[in-house]
């Protein structure tokens, strides 16, 4: 298995897309965490880091990327055709499967702990030349270990679904739509499911205030969700043909 | 090359480098190949010939355990290919151009596979020279010619040191110097005692660089023979005592054939030996003309029979 990481790690590190998401994660985290605390009124950034409104920012670009990092793991081998090698260098498919989730997740890990540490570090310096306080709590620890699950969780899900579509196009805009869209309408059409959706759930690990389930519950969930998507995924890579 | 072959059967045991038994392969309503068995052996090149859609690239992915077969199987060194202990160090394979992705380089392509074999880097840069693409080696594959894809490809199929090749249109994009180098390497690779199974549908080449053929149309096995026996040498004799002469002919155990009233077709002699026998007999000769059957007018013959 460690041969099969490093492979996909030099399959990522490879490649200039990888290091564009990346920068673009960092940029966007920067942003995302500048708006709301230029934008806001003093009073409300007179609270402690933990509550602080940009520590939200964040949880939709890490949902997003660590998303297409998943996706991409498995996609970008379909597309070009180079799961081909990869299959006849290691035909054991569940072991290509195993190593592509620990990729994936490690992808969106690494995409998470980005986001988190532009966001803390901008939003830092900013509270800081305020002279407002920065204290650096449990509570923004467990902050950030849920940011780095929800970008995990989400890139699994995002391999799994990357096994089953195969196709790179149709997989992104599929899961894409559905984060930024998809899942608000069907939670306005169904207000009782809306909360056990995977985007909400990562909500509640990644914006302290949202509180429609527990952490815990909520981990459990988006890792559910994952485990369903991989194991859809993984069945297809095991049962189908490389064409 | 006997010792050579020899020696691979001793170290790689009594298995056929590749052994297809009773393959058969359905997509839905079509059947991409249809009972089909051959077999590849030690120390040879093995040309694997048919039109476009007669399933030899759908045989090639059932043996190397991309496709599962719908019945029979396929064999590489006695076991299915995802059996293989080390498949990279048995069977090097090249399916088609262009699975490489654009923007990584050569080197790094090779790289990262060979990690995933477990095979040192110092393989990819002796990969990379065997092939002729030290040179090139950082450039993005996607700035790559077809024939410098090729070279990638085979490179890749050569990485682990493998004792069977399996290559499919290998000679694709290579200009003539390339396709010379291809053959050289081909050879050498059968020579030293490995197994080569390519697919082709250049004849001319494939007959310049195989010992066997296994031919297949719409699915099915044609034939499976020594190239010299399918392109085998014959020579047309003239003369105006034809019946007598092929009584002398026949009596030193030829085979001959009437083709018209004073012309004589004998398989598998020599002009020296028809013309020393027609000679010895005080037999008069008008012509003599050395036959041979290309490749491909054997491969179309049987084709077409097939077709009927």
């Amino acid at each position: 298995m460690t041969a099969l990481l490093l492979a996909e790690a030099r399959k990522a590190r490879t490649v200039r897309t990888t290091w564009l998401l990346l920068g673009a994660v960092a940029a966007l985290a920067a942003i995302g965490t500048a708006e709301p605390l230029v934008s806001a009124p003093p009073q409300t950034v007179r609270v402690p880091l933990h509550e602080q409104p940009f520590l939200s920012a964040p949880g939709l670009i890490v949902t997003i990327f660590a998303l297409v990092a998943g996706l991409r793991t498995v996609t970008e081998e379909h597309r070009h055709g180079t799961i081909v090698p990869t299959l006849l260098v290691t035909p054991a498919r569940h072991r290509v499967a195993a190593a592509k989730t620990l990729a994936a997740a490690a992808s969106g890990a690494l995409c998470a702990l980005l986001a988190g540490a532009v966001a803390l570090v901008t939003g830092s310096a900013w509270l800081a030349s305020q002279d407002l306080p920065v204290a650096v709590t449990g509570a923004v620890a467990g902050w950030a270990l849920g940011l780095v699950g929800v970008g995990a969780a989400w890139a699994v899900l995002g391999a799994g679904i990357g096994l089953l579509v195969r196709h790179q196009a149709a997989a992104m805009v599929g899961t894409l739509l559905w984060v930024t869209a998809g899942e608000a309408l069907v939670g306005a059409l169904l207000p009782d499911v809306a909360p056990y959706l995977p985007a909400a759930a990562g909500r509640v690990l990644t914006s302290p205030w949202v509180d429609d389930l527990t952490p815990a519950a909520a981990a459990a969930l988006l890792g559910a969700w994952a485990a369903a998507a991989l194991v859809a995924g993984t069945w297809r890579l095991l049962r189908s043909d490389v064409i | 090359m006997q010792t050579a072959t020899a020696a691979a059967s001793t170290a790689t045991g009594a298995a056929h480098p590749v052994a297809v038994e009773r393959l058969t392969k359905r997509y839905g309503d079509v059947t991409a190949v249809d009972d089909l068995s051959f077999t590849v052996r030690w120390g040879a090149v093995t040309g694997f010939l048919g039109a476009n859609g007669a399933g030899k690239s759908t045989t090639l992915k059932v043996v190397l355990g991309l496709a599962a077969p719908t019945s029979g199987r396929a064999t590489v060194m006695g076991r299915p290919y995802h059996q293989l202990p080390q498949p990279a160090r048995s069977v090097g394979a090249v399916l088609e151009t262009g699975v490489f992705h654009p923007l990584r380089s050569g080197r790094a392509h090779l790289r990262v596979l060979a990690a995933a074999a477990g095979i040192d880097d110092s393989a990819v840069d002796a990969a990379l020279e065997r092939v002729g693409l030290a040179a090139a080696a950082d450039r993005r594959v996607g700035g790559y010619s077809l024939g410098m894809r090729q070279r990638l490809g085979l490179a890749s199929a050569l990485l682990g040191d493998p004792r069977v090749l399996v290559l499919d249109e290998p000679a694709n994009g290579l200009d003539p110097e390339g396709i010379r180098w291809l053959r050289g390497l081909l050879r050498d690779f059968a020579a030293g005692g490995g197994a080569v199974l390519v697919s082709s549908h250049q004849l001319a080449e494939v007959e310049a660089l195989a010992d066997d053929v296994v031919v297949v149309h719409r699915g099915r096995l044609v034939r499976q023979a020594p190239v010299t026996e399918l392109t085998a040498t014959a020579v047309a004799v003239d003369s105006p005592a034809a019946a007598r002469l092929a009584a002398v002919l026949a009596a030193e155990g030829l085979r001959v054939r009437r083709d018209g009233a004073t012309r004589l077709v004998v398989d598998g002699a020599s002009a020296a030996r028809v013309g020393d026998a027609a000679c010895a007999a005080g037999l008069p000769i008008h012509g003599l003309a050395p036959l041979r059957t290309r490749l491909e007018e054997a491969f179309f013959a049987m084709t077409e029979q097939e077709s009927r």
